[in-house]
């Protein structure tokens, strides 16, 4: 929690209007009424008019579309503006002063595992030695924790979980406003990642932690080896991703997705529930029509790529 | 397990002879204590000469069935019958079994390091902190395991190997049967990985215990960093392996094969000894002749996908 003119004046930025407590950031389209929000990408202009945000971050000749009360915070780099603030909100790495982590009955916890206070575990889990389980997560029953996973501060793991050796869940997700000079300030990452029931995760996988809100993994994922799950992504009901597979930020896919072995999915995009996507897929754009097969990148339908390849080889012989 | 007890669990009729079931196992390396199964037609004439004590079947291949083999009628989808009874025969990971785990002369454990009960560790083994070995597992004379190196149990790694930081040896295979609802049933993985000797192993990877039998790594053979192999593959001797490479399931590969960075090579396929694989390549099907060199996605030899990027870039000046 910071006054409005305290977080402001870490940046050198003044506004107008009364001071007023700011209890977190978040997007435009999420911010409450004590959130502190911005706009960077022209894509979310259309949200400024319509946000509950206390104020915004934002450029001067976007100002005059913000709906009255809400406070602008004036600034020709508001991404690198938000990113400098973002780290007024990073909760602490561990927090000791915080109760003795709960433990469920018939749990087996190795002596060689760690387990930050205010945590909470559920019953009958087993966590290995070596896994580390932050500050404030809760893990739901039957949860397995093999060795060396870890879970950062603030994730939750639902019932019947299986996560499988080295794999890290709530790891900072990548973000970060590049200055004129080309350096990079680091947007602090201070959602969280929740999995829902029933989710499997091999080794070595990572999903990281929202930037705000949540990454979210739902209901009996199943999730292979060296996975990567960029922030803010949501990850449907049965999903499927297989190993090497991955997913850049904001991108959200419906129920019974498949991504094969190397597929790879854009940034902010919606995926049709029951789309394949065979191995090595590069997908750059939404997918709007469900059940479909595809292939190849650029990405096409399977059987076209299948073609493709065909025709592909008769200009060998030419 | 007695089949009539493994009947009852998978509410299927048994009129047979009552044996003792050990494991489970593919219909052509099935002895006569294993439950085996077949899911598939195209394996029928793997079935008429099975071995197995005891076979899950459909209704409509009851009649291949050899007479010294029992049957379990399954109505319905016998993959989701023998996912079921993979479960039967799991070994959950804190049996803790009676023995302690042996120590061989000179060996440098760190106070971090965890070694489950029933391990054998050999001579002059450096184990660094946060390492952990699993339940029966073996680790040979002389080899190095970098901090946070997770040996699952029963798992084997040979004399003379280093593993380096974080990889995990023995994480289950992606195994699932599929319900009609699109729900995602886990197929326990009850076998295990060997590597032989002289293997080295990269940071982050990650090779998966076989569903039955083992993964194997054979003597000599390199692998780079985040690696992926997954179930039952089989890597020949002295085989070099690059970064990201992914492997799936039951591939073998003959001796001497090299795979440069991010290669792709699909499952159930064999590739001949002295294989080279450029860098990216996406290998889709056998390679029967050794000694080759073969690029492209899917792929062909390394010299005509060379040509073919000649011709594709004369066809963006036309």
């Amino acid at each position: 929690m910071y006054s409005l003119q305290e977080i402001a004046k870490t940046v050198g930025l003044d506004f107008e209007g009364e001071d007023i407590t700011i209890s977190a950031m978040n997007t435009l389209k999420e911010a409450s009424s004590s959130e502190l929000s911005f706009v960077s990408n022209s894509k979310y202009v259309a949200d400024i008019c319509d946000t509950k945000a206390a104020a915004v971050i934002l450029d001067a000749r976007l100002a005059e579309n913000l709906p009255s009360g809400t406070i602008a915070l004036i600034t020709d780099e508001p991404y690198l503006v938000m990113a400098k603030m973002s780290k007024l909100f990073a909760p602490a790495i561990e927090e000791p002063s915080l109760g003795a982590p709960q433990i469920g009955e018939s749990s087996v916890i190795s002596p060689k595992a760690n387990i930050e206070n205010g945590a909470i575990i559920g019953n009958n889990c087993h966590i290995m030695a070596g896994a580390y389980v932050g500050t404030n997560c809760v893990i739901g029953d039957n949860v397995t924790l093999y060795p060396n996973v870890s879970v950062y501060r603030d994730c939750k793991i639902g019932k019947d979980c299986m996560i499988h050796a080295g794999s890290v869940i709530g790891s900072d997700g990548f973000g970060f406003a590049t200055t004129k000079l080309g350096t990079h300030v680091k947007i602090y990452q201070n959602g969280n990642a929740v999995l829902e029931d029933d989710v499997e995760i091999g080794s070595n996988t990572t999903i990281d932690r929202a930037v705000f809100g949540t990454t979210l993994i739902k209901t009996g994922v199943r999730i292979d080896n060296l996975v990567q799950v960029g922030h803010n992504c949501v990850v449907g009901e049965y999903s499927v991703m297989v190993a090497q597979s991955g997913s850049a930020g904001s991108t959200t896919l419906g129920r019974n997705v498949v991504l094969g072995g190397q597929a790879a999915i854009a940034g902010h995009l919606n995926i049709a529930p029951f789309s394949t996507f065979a191995a090595r897929s590069g997908i750059t754009k939404s997918i709007v029509e469900p059940k479909k097969v595809w292939g190849g990148f650029p990405l096409m339908e399977q059987k076209q790529w299948l073609k493709l390849q065909v025709k592909i080889a008769r200009l060998l012989k030419k | 397990m007695l089949l009539s007890l493994i009947a009852k669990a998978l509410e299927l009729q048994f009129e047979g002879s009552d044996i003792e079931i050990t494991s489970m196992n593919d219909l052509g390396l099935a002895s006569s204590t294993q439950l085996s199964f077949i899911a598939d037609k195209k394996h029928l004439s793997l079935l008429q000469t099975t071995q197995a004590a005891a076979v899950l079947v459909p209704n409509s291949l009851v009649g291949e069935v050899p007479p010294k083999t029992q049957l379990l009628v399954v109505d319905g989808d016998v993959q989701l019958a023998m996912a079921k009874a993979s479960k039967l025969f799991y070994k959950p990971d804190f049996i803790n079994v009676p023995q302690e785990a042996v120590i061989g002369k000179n060996c440098t454990i760190a106070e971090t390091a965890f070694v489950d009960s029933g391990a054998v560790i050999g001579d002059n083994v450096t184990l660094m902190p946060g390492v952990f070995v699993g339940t029966n597992a073996k680790v040979g004379d002389n080899t190095i395991l970098f901090p946070n190196v997770t040996v699952y149990r029963e798992c084997v790694i040979g004399k003379a190997c280093i593993i380096h930081a974080g990889s995990a040896i023995g994480s289950d295979g992606y195994g699932y049967a599929h319900t009609a609802l699109g729900e995602h049933v886990k197929i326990y993985q009850n076998g295990n990985v060997v590597l032989e000797d002289n293997v080295e192993v990269g940071s982050n990877t990650s090779i998966d215990r076989a569903v039955f039998n083992t993964t194997l790594i054979k003597t000599g053979s390199k692998l780079d960093n985040v690696v992926h192999i997954a179930h039952n593959c089989e890597i020949g001797e002295h085989s070099l392996i690059t970064a990201s490479v992914i492997f799936a399931g039951s591939t073998k590969v003959g001796r001497n094969f090299v795979a440069a960075g991010q290669a792709g090579i699909e499952g159930h396929i064999t590739i001949a000894p002295f294989t080279t694989v450029a860098a990216k390549a996406g290998v889709t099907k056998d390679v029967k002749e050794p000694n080759t060199t073969i690029g492209g996605f899917p792929h062909m030899p390394q010299r005509q996908w060379l040509k073919l990027q000649a011709k594709l870039a004369r066809l963006l000046k036309a």
